[in-house]
């Protein structure tokens, strides 16, 4: 699962702190067996630019100079029949063409509060 | 000059104001709401968002701007208050159509386009820019 975590983080109001929602997404993963993929624009949680994988189930990307958006777009076909979450209508429409199902920013943070 | 043309003019600059100074409230709020990104990026999501925002913008102000003008002329007092007190009114009333920018704004969720609609950093924001306008207003187009 493809995540543009700064979009999910600002659908919420206060928005969700970043080690908030790596701690939600990953308790998720664990419950429903998926793996997921937290995009950030800048950093991610610890600093990270670049990618690391704290557990089996996260992958944290920090995109650094480049915007999640422009990674998201380019990494997405290397991720065959993953989904994408996100509320950005541009951004499903670059990418939405290789994830299997797109889900909205406002739609994941339910579903992560359940 | 008519004062129509002028009054028009007044609301464009006053509305361009609004736009330069929306980073001032965004950092002393915190809250990355910003009405320039809120259009420009419901048109837009090139490069140009930001100048399309503020065109977008300017143009709101210019019409409102005579509407002002023919308002004040009827109630025959201090320009400076209605021009306050109308862009006030507005902001209260069209308060609640953010539900719908919340609901399918393009870039919801993007820097500058943040739920609106129960956030009241975003509601003070907002307060402020409009009596803001209408001070920019009220002193350009009197």
């Amino acid at each position: 699962m493809l995540i543009d975590a700064r979009n999910v983080q600002r659908s919420k109001w206060p928005n969700l702190r970043d080690e908030e929602l790596v701690e939600r997404a990953h308790a998720w993963a664990e419950r429903n067996g998926k793996r997921i993929v937290l995009v950030f624009d800048g950093k991610a949680p610890g600093g990270v630019v670049g990618t690391t994988e704290p557990d089996e189930q996260t992958m944290l990307v920090g995109t650094g100079r480049e915007s999640a958006d422009d990674w998201l777009i380019r990494e997405a076909p290397r991720y065959p029949g993953a989904w994408l979450v996100t509320s950005d209508r541009a951004l499903r429409a670059a990418a939405s063409g290789q994830a299997e199902r797109v889900i909205g920013g406002g739609g994941f943070l339910r579903e992560l509060e359940r | 000059m008519s004062g129509r043309l002028r009054a028009g003019g007044a609301g464009a600059a006053a509305a361009t104001a609004w736009g330069l100074l929306e980073p001032v409230d965004q950092r002393l709020l915190r809250c990355d709401y910003s009405d320039i990104a809120v259009l420009g990026k419901a048109v837009t999501r090139g490069l140009h968002w930001r100048l399309s925002g503020f065109v977008l913008h300017a143009a709101n102000g210019a019409i409102f701007g005579p509407a002002f003008d023919e308002i004040r002329r009827r109630l025959r007092t201090d320009p400076r208050r209605p021009a306050v007190t109308l862009p006030l009114a507005q902001h209260l009333t069209l308060y609640p159509l953010c539900y719908f920018i919340d609901r399918y704004h393009p870039a919801r969720g993007e820097l500058g386009v943040p739920p609106l609609l129960r956030n009241p950093r975003a509601f003070a924001q907002a307060t402020w820019r409009h009596a803001l306008f209408g001070t920019v207003l009220g002193r350009l187009a009197s």
